[in-house]
């Protein structure tokens, strides 16, 4: 894919440069979780059995409210337009963005996540199947977070608009990966779950990039 | 290679801009879109960008349809406006690097440095954000030496509004330049060009009447 690269190295510079951002988003996500043990009481039962659910929707809440400068500051700032003109695709650019941004925004939230369990009280082989259900349904949720913020800019105050349309779409999403940790905590094969997460992932990976390219280019026709 | 702009009608929303515009652009041709504010020069270079869909009409390349966004299309198109696509978190140098990758000349800068006829030096090191309006412009410019020849378009909206005497004397070597290698130029300005750099002005009406080539 042409132009992957050099996109892919632009967005982990402004990575770096956004990177107090996203530690911010990190933060919140540790502060979503640790009000759960403080307005729930202290009994370590009850918080065993939501404890997965909980660190399930602090990510989902963390992740959402950063989806709509996905492609923002590039649209104004006329970086689209170069874009479009160069012989490069803006298929290569969306992907990049995706890409980079999962690695820098969404993957400190997994990093954070084992030290959530110990305020639930969650057992330890826990760890490994709630990072991989987390890792996949954030993937998810940045492939439909990609597709709001393409087809919402342009619009005012987008960051509700965009949580509103994710939302819906990522029931399937949370139900699929709190049942597969939820699954292994029964001693039940979670395999089932991983299966239908991993099939969502990858029909999003086919179907963002072209949604969220048609989404930019009406956008442009607006700019 | 002529390209040609045909019957072109174009809209903003319900409101019609122009409804017949025609015009060409040979080969080492500077055309200088000249109008009133709001009588449709952007709209119009967004148009032949292929950003905005024309109502009626075609934008031609030797009566073949010119599609600037294709990767194989025959001409390589430059594209200056006030959203320059630079960003503001980077040096000036880190934006002239990925600029150069842009247009796929592996951050090469030696095109634009060499000479550095719009005087980047003084502030290739400084955050981009820093800049003052003319400083950006010149930078922004300069990225124009990653897309000279004869299959390049350049399609510049008011691309020396900010620039002081000196930037904008710079501003025309670098056209009169790329016009001596049989390059396209498409400009909208209010900043009347000098007469030593030959150039065509296409005067354009107000918003509701269509202008007609000089």
């Amino acid at each position: 894919m042409s132009g992957f690269l050099p996109f892919l190295l632009r967005e982990y510079r402004l990575s770096l440069v956004r990177l107090g951002d996203h530690l911010t988003q990190a933060a919140f996500f540790v502060m979503i979780a640790t009000l759960f043990p403080l307005a729930v009481g202290p009994s370590p039962d009850l918080l065993t059995s939501l404890g997965v659910s909980i660190i399930w929707i602090a990510a989902l809440m963390s992740a959402l409210p950063s989806f709509d400068r996905l492609f923002a500051d590039d649209y104004r700032g006329g970086w689209l337009e170069q874009i479009c003109l160069s012989p490069h695709a803006l298929h290569a650019y969306v992907l990049a963005k995706i890409v980079s941004w999962y690695l820098f925004a969404l993957l400190p939230l997994l990093a954070i996540t084992p030290l959530l369990m110990l305020f639930f009280n969650l057992p330890w082989m826990l760890t490994l199947p709630l990072i991989t259900s987390l890792a996949l349904g954030l993937a998810a949720l940045m492939l439909l977070g990609a597709i709001a913020s393409a087809l919402t800019l342009g619009a005012r105050r987008t960051a509700m608009l965009v949580a509103l349309l994710i939302l819906p779409l990522a029931i399937p999403i949370v139900v699929f990966g709190v049942m597969a940790t939820q699954s292994v905590l029964q001693e039940q094969s979670p395999s089932a779950h991983f299966s239908l997460l991993s099939a969502l992932v990858l029909f999003l990976l086919v179907v963002s990039p072209v949604a969220s390219v048609a989404g930019l280019r009406s956008a442009l026709e607006d700019g | 290679m002529t390209i040609k702009l045909r019957a072109i009608a174009l809209k903003r929303g319900s409101r019609w801009l122009y409804e017949d515009i025609h015009l060409q652009i040979k080969a080492g041709e500077v055309v200088v879109l000249r109008g009133p504010n709001g009588c449709g020069k952007s709209s119009l270079l967004r148009a032949v960008a292929g950003f905005l869909p024309l109502e009626e009409g075609a934008v031609l390349l030797d009566d073949a349809p010119l599609d600037l966004q294709d990767a194989e299309c025959r001409l390589q198109a430059s594209w200056y406006s006030s959203n320059d696509g630079l960003n503001g978190e980077f040096t000036a140098r880190q934006n002239l690097q990925i600029m150069a990758g842009l247009a796929g000349q592996r951050a090469d800068l030696s095109p634009a440095l060499e000479k550095d006829i719009l005087g980047l030096s003084r502030f290739l090191d400084i955050e981009t954000r820093l800049l003052s309006t003319g400083q950006r412009q010149r930078l922004a410019l300069s990225c124009l030496h990653f897309n000279l020849g004869a299959e390049a378009l350049w399609l510049l909206d008011e691309p020396n509004s900010g620039l002081d005497a000196d930037g904008r004397a710079a501003f025309e070597a670098l056209l009169a330049a790329h016009q001596a290698d049989g390059g396209y130029v498409l400009m909208a300005s209010h900043i009347a060009l000098a007469d030593s750099l030959p150039h065509t002005t296409f005067e354009m009406g107000s918003s509701d009447s269509s202008g007609r080539g000089v």
